[in-house]
């Protein structure tokens, strides 16, 4: 127990998880709120928390691949599959039915669940580099799917969700912008899967984790059931991620296949990556960051007036000098596994 | 009867293609143990090369195809020794070489956008096409396309002289036994740094010449690599990792299980069958046709 | 009996790694298995384990019929192994190890993690004594908060035998344990092991340290070619000319010290 709270300590700038917890709730609430003292007066530029809005996206969505690319070490490249099923899911019952919004997030989740049982199967029987190709072919077969279905939009994808009510408030009229009620929904679940990552990390399924990241057959001889915590690991990631498509589908209030797009996948992945695997907080500075340079670099390229998008060539960049000088990402561990 | 034996013969083409992206990616990935994602970008560059020496340089097909490929030889190899030949010194690179290999493949792919537009371009007409009849049945003609043809033809021609390289030359044999164990290769005394550039610019030839010969088929853009080169990876994995020969194969049957999908079930899955194809392959039998072993000593 | 194998064949591909091996261990019992490179010791190991089944023959464990269980299940049966080359889990500190090797008698999941239910208190509480348990058996409780491959060879070695005894085991597979051991260390190891008979611990080991072998076995079972080609009490078995000739090589003379 004193081991845990020592690890819980220094979580940010010195500050315990509670108290990290505490300051971001209230700067998010400022964020949200700040505008309203002062009618006609815009603080925070609605542009600004739409990247906000992003940002937390982004880290729920490295939260979830966490649990299979940092704590069971598995290199996956097709989570936006995850992202793409929950959105659908949202979007498909909201267009077809009157079920409210907050079922169809459970809903999703079961999807995602399900989907994610081939892809866990599939990582039981082939290791490392083919389950890369793997996950990679499953999301773009989804995308075919979504491309090539009537039902579900094909190409132009299904537009003209409305946003949820919650109380019978619409979530775009709770805070002083449109964008405050996705701001504090989102920060509640970036705060409820941190917390959950977190527990589940010190816990004996968090160690069974490791011990199958470190060596498989080590942890089979130790009595782990390797094939259970593969697929809970994957179906744990797959959930998380469908939360963030759903909410993402009634953010835009729409949903297109480009939801299912390899660049996504590989978004997530290097979220993961540059953030540090296994660190949490590790996850939401690489959702951040990711989510923010490529903002930066298309106002650089309208302002210098390039022909071209800057910002993709510099993605590469940077991946390729990050596996050079820091592997581990920028809060991860030192030394990780020397094979994949 | 006559539409599916059409249907064939239509795929063999798209499958030589394939075929030879597949040869690049296994020859590759059985001496680094890396999945060199930059592979597609490597076709899609000897594409663009085929096109801007015969477009503005007029220059016949087969010095083209030829000058492409040392195009593609000589990217593959600057691919290595700029990203993953620093790793593999520090001993890291299975574990970086992937992100890597992403961050590499976009900095081509998306460099090629900003440097070539993302508007498709087509080769001029290199040969004058038609339709050759092969034979015919109950009357009604199974015909190829002289283009076609031409490329069954130089995929074929490469494909020999690989063949020949591999079992003729120390090197080739070299290169055979290093997928298998490397690490003895080097106990041995083999120069494993020099067997490594010689792989990455063969693979590189043989997509650049891929690249080539879809050019001559289909306009070409700056992001075509992405699909070619998955679609290249599962031909290899459908054949069996590190098995040339499975890759030929895995190739062929990719191009012709495209065309039937095409023409029996619908256009819009034609792209997505190949990766059904290769998941379900690896499921069932994950050493994929012409086997390939991974299992872990206890 | 604790263990009984009969007639287990173990093929790869048409060749006889394990060929008929009948193989009996009782309670708080030492086997050894001695044998050349290559004679199917660490193959008789994964048959038993259940990591790689056997491809005929039976194995029974405390009476159950364990040929084709699962390795995870067979572990919490009690049956615990080592491996021959080290495999720790190298990145973790000793003590989450131990941790790890005490999963097969926890029962918490997720919903226990989540809240941090009054089960999930009370097994990081067991946790830590076991810790301490396992790790001052084999005298490195000291270096606890260590990385498990930073740890000096013969200690990783120990790691390994505590980490075992972490599962709770009634039967020990060592795979070769005092490889690349001073023989300072030998003796330690040995001690260990004494220790462990006398606790009621059956133990199977792999070794080739005569000396070890010869002090510390109740029986000795010889392996060639994939074959068991003799059994018997360590002086026995030390004079067979049939051991002598397969193990040493002919014309070899043995001084009980390989």
């Amino acid at each position: 127990m004193k081991k845990l709270r020592k690890k819980s300590g220094d979580w940010f700038f010195g500050m315990s998880g509670l108290q990290t917890f505490l300051v971001s709730a209230a700067v998010i609430l400022l964020i949200c709120f700040i505008d309203k003292f002062h009618a006609g007066k815009s603080w925070i530029p609605t542009y600004g928390q739409h990247i906000l809005v992003n940002c937390l996206l982004s880290a729920v969505l490295a939260l979830g691949l966490n649990f299979v690319s940092g704590y069971l070490g598995q290199t996956s490249l097709g989570h936006a599959a995850f992202y793409g099923l929950g959105a659908y899911t949202t979007a498909i019952v909201l267009k077809y039915t009157e079920i409210s919004f907050w079922i169809t997030i459970p809903l999703g989740m079961l999807i995602a669940a399900l989907a994610s049982i081939p892809l866990a199967m599939a990582s039981l029987r082939v290791r490392g580099q083919f389950l890369i190709v793997i996950t990679y072919a499953f999301c773009e077969i989804l995308r075919y799917v979504a491309i090539n279905t009537q039902a579900f939009g094909g190409t132009g994808g299904i537009p003209g969700l409305t946003a949820p009510e919650l109380f019978g408030v619409k979530l775009t009229k709770i805070a002083a912008s449109n964008k405050g009620g996705y701001m504090i929904l989102l920060f509640l679940i970036v705060s409820a899967v941190a917390y959950f990552s977190w527990r589940i990390e010190h816990s004996r399924v968090g160690y069974a984790f490791a011990a199958i990241r470190e060596d498989e057959i080590a942890a089979v001889a130790m009595g782990i059931n390797v094939r259970y915590y593969k697929v809970l690991a994957m179906m744990i990631s797959a959930v998380i991620c469908s939360v963030a498509g759903s909410i993402q589908a009634v953010f835009a209030s729409m949903v297109s296949p480009e939801l299912f797009s390899s660049t996504k996948s590989i978004q997530i992945l290097t979220m993961v990556v540059i953030g540090g695997r296994m660190s949490i907080k590790g996850m939401i500075l690489g959702g951040a960051l990711l989510t923010i340079l490529p903002e930066i670099f298309h106002s650089v390229k309208d302002l210098v007036g390039l022909s071209f998008d800057p910002w993709m060539i510099l993605y590469g960049f940077l991946l390729v000098s990050m596996m050079r000088f820091c592997p581990q990402g920028i809060w991860g561990k030192k030394a990780e596994k020397e094979d994949e | 009867m006559v539409v599916f034996l059409q249907q064939i013969i239509n795929g063999l083409a798209q499958g030589g293609i394939y075929s030879l992206i597949a040869i690049g990616w296994t020859t590759v990935f059985g001496i680094v143990g890396v999945i060199n994602w930059t592979h597609g970008e490597v076709y899609m560059l000897g594409a663009y090369t085929g096109y801007f020496i015969t477009t503005y340089l007029n220059m016949p097909m087969i010095p083209a195809l030829l000058i492409s490929m040392a195009v593609g030889a000589v990217i593959a190899m600057l691919v290595d020794q700029v990203s993953y030949k620093p790793l593999r010194k520090k001993g890291v690179l299975a574990a970086t070489g992937f992100i890597t290999a992403l961050g590499m493949s976009q900095i081509l792919r998306y460099t090629a956008s900003a440097a070539f537009t993302v508007n498709p371009r087509a080769y001029p007409e290199l040969t004058k096409q038609h339709l050759i009849t092969l034979f015919e049945v109950n009357g009604t003609p199974v015909t190829i396309s002289s283009l076609h043809l031409w490329i069954l033809f130089g995929t074929v021609a490469i494909m020999v002289c690989l063949e020949l390289f591999m079992r003729k030359t120390l090197t080739g044999k070299a290169m055979l036994a290093a997928s298998q164990d490397m690490q003895t290769l080097g106990l041995m005394g083999v120069n494993a740094e020099k067997l490594i550039k010689i792989t990455f610019g063969i693979s590189g030839a043989l997509g650049a010449a891929a690249g080539f010969f879809i050019g001559t088929i289909y306009a070409i853009n700056p992001v075509m690599g992405a699909l070619a080169g998955l679609k290249g990876w599962s031909c290899a994995i459908l054949g069996g990792i590190g098995s040339i020969t499975g890759s030929l194969i895995g190739g062929v049957l990719l191009g012709i299980v495209e065309n039937l999908t095409a023409g029996y079930i619908s256009t819009g899955y034609k792209d997505a069958i190949g990766f059904a194809v290769m998941i379900l392959v690896l499921l069932i039998k994950p050493s994929g046709l012409m086997g390939y072993k991974f299992e872990e000593k206890v | 009996m604790l263990l009984e194998t009969k007639k287990v064949t173990k093929e790869f591909g048409g060749l006889k790694a394990n060929s008929e091996i009948d193989f009996q261990i009782g309670e708080a019992e030492i086997v050894a298995i001695i044998g050349p490179n290559g004679s199917g010791k660490t193959t008789f190991y994964n048959v038993i384990t259940g990591i790689s089944p056997a491809t005929s023959g039976t194995v029974i464990f405390k009476g159950e019929n364990i040929t084709r269980m699962q390795p995870e299940r067979i572990t919490k049966l009690g049956m615990a192994r080592t491996f021959q080359n080290i495999r720790l889990f190298g990145n973790l500190t000793v003590a989450e190890n131990i941790i790890i090797a005490r999963h097969c008698r926890r029962k918490t999941g997720v919903f226990d993690a989540l809240v941090h239910s009054r089960t999930q208190r009370a097994e990081e509480q067991e946790n830590e004594e076991a810790i301490r348990s396992c790790l001052e058996y084999v005298g490195i409780y000291d270096k606890r908060d260590w990385k498990a491959k930073n740890l000096p060879y013969g200690m990783q070695r120990r790691l390994e035998i505590a980490r075992v005894l972490a599962t709770e085991p009634s039967l020990i597979l060592l795979d070769e344990p005092a490889a690349g051991m001073n023989p300072h260390e030998k003796d330690e190891l040995m001690e260990i092991i004494r220790r462990l008979k006398s606790e009621k611990y059956s133990i199977i080991l792999i070794e080739h340290a005569m000396r070890m072998v010869m002090n510390i076995a109740d029986r000795v079972v010889v392996f060639d070619h994939g074959q068991k080609i003799a059994e018997g009490l360590p002086g026995e078995v030390k004079n067979n000319p049939l051991v002598i000739e397969s193990y040493l090589g002919k014309g070899a003379r043995t001084d009980g010290n390989a």
